[in-house]
């Protein structure tokens, strides 16, 4: 029998406490692995605590990080359908799940989903673009915003 | 689903927008002030243009160019690599042809970050070059003219200034007087002669190799051609000096009167060459300048052994699933697989004008002579080098 799989504690906004394999999270994000090999995680008392990452949030990160350890040998296509499944988010857990990737500095799940909003604005006419990313003020006189107009028809 | 509201920091925007290719970042200069600032940004084009050159599993930018070099058939076409990937009979790829205005004869000398380098040859013993970003459709003023024409030359970008040089060994057609200059693309710039290339080093030189091609690495950018005695002659576009390094150890058996081709096959300096009369040879250099580190990457059976071929199959792009694309030394394009060990011919329409008639031609099936260059698509700008990394 192997030792014991070392485990972190991490937790959440709402103060709620998630136990987790350290290689996961080590192999994932960037912040954790720091604190483990600078030292400042204490494995007897500490808790990592995430402020800005609410439990449904963290929960899901988690699931991300476990899957992609344990599964990271399987076929690309494999892995692919399951990062779409993943990401069948409403836009709001998308948003919170792209902070928490990028407070924690999970490279791969960024990509991700970088490449998930590159993908909604792929082909947007200009207006839609400015509704998903709440662009009230965009800063154009409207001489300007005419001559946009007029030199991208098809985005308007 | 449902499209609803983010409001994401600048960093991350910038992240997402660095994915996207030049077509759909051109209109969303106009989405609001701030994305406009960014796009149009030159660090921002950098930034895009080396991501877009190392990370882009979908093909997205790669493109060739090419021009024949016939003065009849003027003008430069350009498709896309990922089209050619996957063009059928019924969807082949389409060349854009750009023919200029003008009764001028432009050829490539050379791509860098997206730029193209036009040379201008239409006058007898007089060039001048300029800087055409295809994508955008920018062109920088013309450099100013210069006597001769270009025995050698070349085009890169050379980090240490932060500037773009065009290199050239020039000979006056009048004097037989010899000249080697760079030109650095900037405001009120000029060419300065520098140091003459050793004339033993350089192998024999021709239209279809005296471009040398430019390969960025971790420590230099620099420009390559085919030496004398299977050795590579390179010039660092930082210090402006020249070295040379050995090809990968030859066959006894190899056909040494074949020509060897260099290119830059995953951002890496590659050569081909005859290898034991039945095959061509690939190798890229891992680290550039250590002559230990060259791997072979391919060995692709010659198709046809002609014994007074001296021509070398030219690599041009590989894919991530090792498809490689190349020129035959008949100038026909073909698709090598080289895990299935097959080659494709690729069905690539050129809508080709002259003085008389409107040709449609197979392109990869036309044997004339041209010149091929394949460059990423970007957003980088002539004018910015005017902005120097202050």
């Amino acid at each position: 029998m192997g030792s014991p799989v070392k485990k972190i504690m991490l937790c959440s906004s709402e103060k709620e406490i998630f136990s987790v394999e350290e290689q996961v999270m080590v192999q994932h994000s960037v912040i954790i692995n720091n604190m483990i090999e600078d030292g400042s995680y204490n494995h007897e008392e500490s808790k990592i605590p995430l402020d800005c990452v609410d439990s449904k949030t963290l929960k899901k990160v988690i699931d991300y990080c476990t899957h992609h350890t344990h599964h990271h040998n399987d076929n690309q296509e494999d892995l692919e359908a399951w990062d779409a499944q993943f990401l069948n988010v409403d836009s709001n857990g998308l948003y919170d799940l792209l902070m928490a990737a990028n407070y924690l500095e999970i490279r791969n799940l960024l990509d991700l989903i970088y490449g998930t909003i590159k993908n909604m604005i792929k082909g947007k006419k200009i207006d839609e673009i400015r509704r998903i990313f709440n662009i009230k003020d965009h800063g154009f006189t409207p001489e300007e915003e005419e001559q946009n107009r007029k030199e991208y028809p098809h985005f308007y | 689903m449902s499209l609803q509201i983010f409001e994401l920091p600048d960093e991350i925007v910038e992240e997402i927008l660095l994915r996207l290719p030049v077509s759909s970042l051109l209109p969303l200069r106009t989405v609001c002030r701030s994305w406009r600032t960014l796009i149009s940004s030159s660090k921002f084009a950098h930034d895009h243009a080396r991501r877009s050159i190392l990370v882009d599993p979908t093909l997205t930018h790669p493109q060739i160019a090419y021009y024949g070099v016939d003065y009849k058939y003027r003008g430069i076409g350009i498709f896309s690599i990922r089209s050619v990937f996957e063009s059928t009979f019924r969807e082949p790829t389409q060349v854009a042809r750009y023919e200029h205005q003008t009764q001028r004869y432009f050829r490539v000398i050379g791509s860098c970050n997206g730029l193209l380098c036009l040379v201008d040859e239409t006058a007898p013993n007089t060039v001048n070059a300029i800087l055409w970003n295809p994508c955008t459709g920018f062109t920088s003023e013309p450099t100013p003219e210069i006597g001769g024409f270009f025995v050698v030359c070349g085009f890169g970008y050379d980090r240490v200034s932060d500037s773009y040089k065009l290199f050239g060994m020039l000979t006056d057609l009048a004097s037989y007087e010899r000249r080697t200059v760079i030109y650095t693309f900037a405001p009120n710039s000029s060419w300065r002669t520098i140091q003459d290339v050793d004339l033993d080093l350089l192998g024999p030189i021709d239209v279809n190799n005296r471009d040398g091609e430019f390969v960025s690495s971790s420590n230099n950018n620099t420009l390559n051609w085919v030496g004398m005695n299977d050795v590579i002659l390179s010039l660092d576009l930082g210090n402006e000096t020249y070295s040379y390094f050995p090809l990968p150890e030859r066959d006894p058996k190899d056909d040494v009167r074949v020509s060897v081709e260099l290119s830059v096959l995953r951002n890496r300096l590659a050569v081909c060459f005859e290898h034991k009369r039945s095959d061509w040879a690939v190798w890229v250099m891992e680290e550039y300048g250590v002559t230990e580190s060259w791997s072979r990457l391919a060995l692709i059976p010659r198709q046809v052994v002609k014994p007074n071929d001296v021509r070398c199959l030219r690599p041009l792009y590989i894919s991530d699933n090792d498809a490689l694309l190349a020129i035959t030394p008949s100038f026909r394009i073909v698709l090598c697989d080289l895990k299935e060990k097959h080659v494709l011919v690729p069905i690539i329409v050129d809508q080709f004008v002259d003085d008389y008639f409107d040709h449609y031609y197979l392109l990869s099936q036309c044997t004339y002579a041209r010149c091929f260059y394949v460059y990423h698509e970007s957003l980088v700008s002539p004018s910015h080098y005017a902005i120097a990394s202050s």
